[in-house]
């Protein structure tokens, strides 16, 4: 069965018998409920925008008026620390510095030369997925294996030699981090065997020794249990995302819970997170959040944004504010820099396009390069000024 | 100026009606290839014409409809499914595990057609419908299940594999 043979079969849902097209009383009588509940809420959120500028001009009036312009009492701005990075609002994505590039490739930002990844790694079938370890000698990627369709799990010197496979797993197998030391990744395996009620197949979180291959399961459960599997700031923790049901609420994103890398309890590290990565020096953790907003007419409801917080979860803030469309975030070695995935909204057109990898410099609250790219891309560190940028 | 048609504050019941009439039945059809039941699709497509109707005030164009309502489809189905999870674990902890959702027979669907929806697991099965049924491309459906566009090609991989099977078994 092909593509054309699959989009003839699901063209059989006309077929089906529709439904009636007068719309039934109840939902109009839910529509106008809707109309009226948003119309009210948005009435209220201008109301109380336009009190709170008032009393906001009324207040820096009465200031220009009573406080002499050196009144010692006036307290200044604090200097903003780096965990509390107070980003523009408005950037000029177009006239970041940065290259471009149409294909995997290797880039250094501080002479915007690009070079080819190493040949090693175009043996394979559909690489991807590359991640550098600590001391940025060897990397783990993903690649199609057997004739497989699935991805199996790989690693090798970052100059391409030493290729080794990880993992022959029957469903295919897919890695997120490594440990602090780098001497082992933790994944996620799809053993391929039904789960009881026969919908779906188990997966496994693993710990893969890097050295020898051996394999130690963390935990079991159902497909979506493990996502994006981290380790967490003192390599004793696994922490990974999972959907929780919320009674009466609609729209959420999955949270980001940790489990001790021997097995164990399941604690919630914050809510509303997913990819959560520890920085090098284990203070901070950078995510992703879902948005559920309209962001653009014909975008569709829904998008991303990188977050950050403190390694425990605690003082979750924005990177960016109103970026809604930027994920998979990942730290230079010295932790002074994030690299992550931007796509933005062709107004006109409503579709997605994709503007590549942005580095943001965490010392001066900013982006600081932008390769861009002609497809998804995502981008790992070889060093504090090398990045790896594989383009889907 | 914001067109007539999708004025809230204009809106009155035959212009709704009229929307109803437009957008229902694709709703109901993506809805019915995402869950293969059809009293299903048909809650999950009034309910999410019901949300479009609250969020008209946001949508300036009425070609953004489509792509609001395709959204909330998903959106309400993959609630569906997870809402399902905790129901049967629920019921498997207190020994009432209800039975296959597989009896809801539809008389009028090709019998290709539902088994194809069935064998699939609902995240696979979703995004096979939306690259190939909504012909929406890797990113856009990454963007609508919140997941990369390595991870739909996957799916999609996957889930072609499992039908290719399912095929194989049918015809061995």
């Amino acid at each position: 069965m092909d593509e054309t043979q699959v989009r003839e079969l699901l063209q059989e849902v006309d077929r089906v018998p529709g439904p009636h097209p007068e719309m039934p009383r109840h939902v109009l009588r839910r529509s106008r409920v809707r109309i009226g509940v948003n119309l009210a809420v948005t009435f209220a959120a201008v109301a109380a925008f336009a009190v709170v500028s008032l009393l906001g001009m009324r207040s820096l009036l009465d200031a220009s008026v009573q406080r002499p312009v050196d009144d010692p009492t006036t307290t200044p701005s604090p200097t903003p620390s780096l965990g509390q990075e107070l980003p523009p609002t408005t950037i000029d994505w177009e006239s970041l510095p940065g290259v471009s590039i149409d294909g995997d490739a290797i880039v250094d930002i501080r002479t915007g030369e690009v070079t080819a990844l190493p040949t090693g790694f175009a043996s394979l079938d559909s690489p991807g997925n590359y991640s550098v370890a600590p001391g940025g000698d060897v990397l783990f990627l993903e690649a199609r294996a057997g004739g497989s369709s699935d991805n199996q799990i790989f690693v090798a010197n970052v100059d391409g030699t030493d290729l080794r496979q990880l993992t022959d797993t029957p469903g295919g197998a897919a890695a997120e981090g490594w440990s602090p030391n780098g001497t082992k990744i933790v994944a996620v395996l799809d053993s391929g065997t039904a789960n009881e009620s026969g919908t779906d197949h188990l997966i496994d979180l693993v710990l893969i020794d890097v050295a020898t291959g051996e394999t130690t399961t963390i935990a079991s459960g159902q497909p979506g249990a493990f996502q994006e599997p981290h380790f967490g700031p003192d390599g004793q923790q696994i922490r990974f995302s999972r959907y929780i049901e919320r009674e009466g609420q609609e729209d959420y994103g999955p949270d980001l819970f940790q489990i001790p890398v021997d097995g164990g309890d399941i604690t919630l590290v914050l809510e509303d997170g997913w990819d959560g990565a520890v920085s090098p020096d284990g203070q901070r953790m950078v995510f992703t959040r879902d948005v559920f907003i309209q962001i653009a007419p014909r975008a569709g409801h829904g998008g991303r944004e990188v977050w950050l917080a403190g390694a425990d979860g605690t003082d979750p803030h924005p990177l960016i504010a109103d970026d809604p469309l930027s994920s998979q975030a990942s730290w230079s070695p010295d932790g002074s820099r994030l690299v992550f995935t931007r796509q933005h909204v062709d107004e006109q057109t409503g579709r997605l396009v994709d503007d590549g990898v942005v580095v943001f410099d965490l010392t001066d609250g900013e982006p600081a390069y932008l390769v861009r790219t002609t497809g998804y891309a995502t981008g790992t560190w070889l060093d504090d000024d090398t990045l790896l940028v594989d383009v889907g | 100026m914001m067109r007539a048609e999708v004025n809230p504050v204009r809106l009155q019941g035959e212009r709704l009606a009229r929307l109803y009439r437009s957008h229902i039945d694709r709703a109901f059809r993506l809805a019915y290839l995402l869950t293969a039941d059809r009293e299903l699709a048909e809650d999950l497509a009034q309910d999410a014409f019901v949300r479009l109707a609250g969020r008209l005030v946001h949508v300036r164009r009425p070609g953004d409809l489509e792509a609001y309502l395709r959204a909330t489809v998903v959106n309400l189905a993959n609630s569906h499914f997870r809402h399902r999870r905790v129901e049967r674990a629920y019921l498997e902890r207190e020994g009432t595990v209800p039975k296959a959702a597989d009896d809801d027979l539809d008389l009028g669907t090709r019998d290709e057609l539902r088994r194809m929806l069935l064998v699939l697991p609902i995240r696979q099965r979703t995004a096979i419908v939306l690259r190939f049924y909504e012909d929406l491309s890797e990113s856009q459906t990454a963007e609508l299940m919140h997941c990369r566009a390595s991870t739909v090609r996957s799916m999609v991989s996957r889930g072609m594999t499992t039908l290719r099977a399912e095929v194989g078994v049918r015809d061995g």
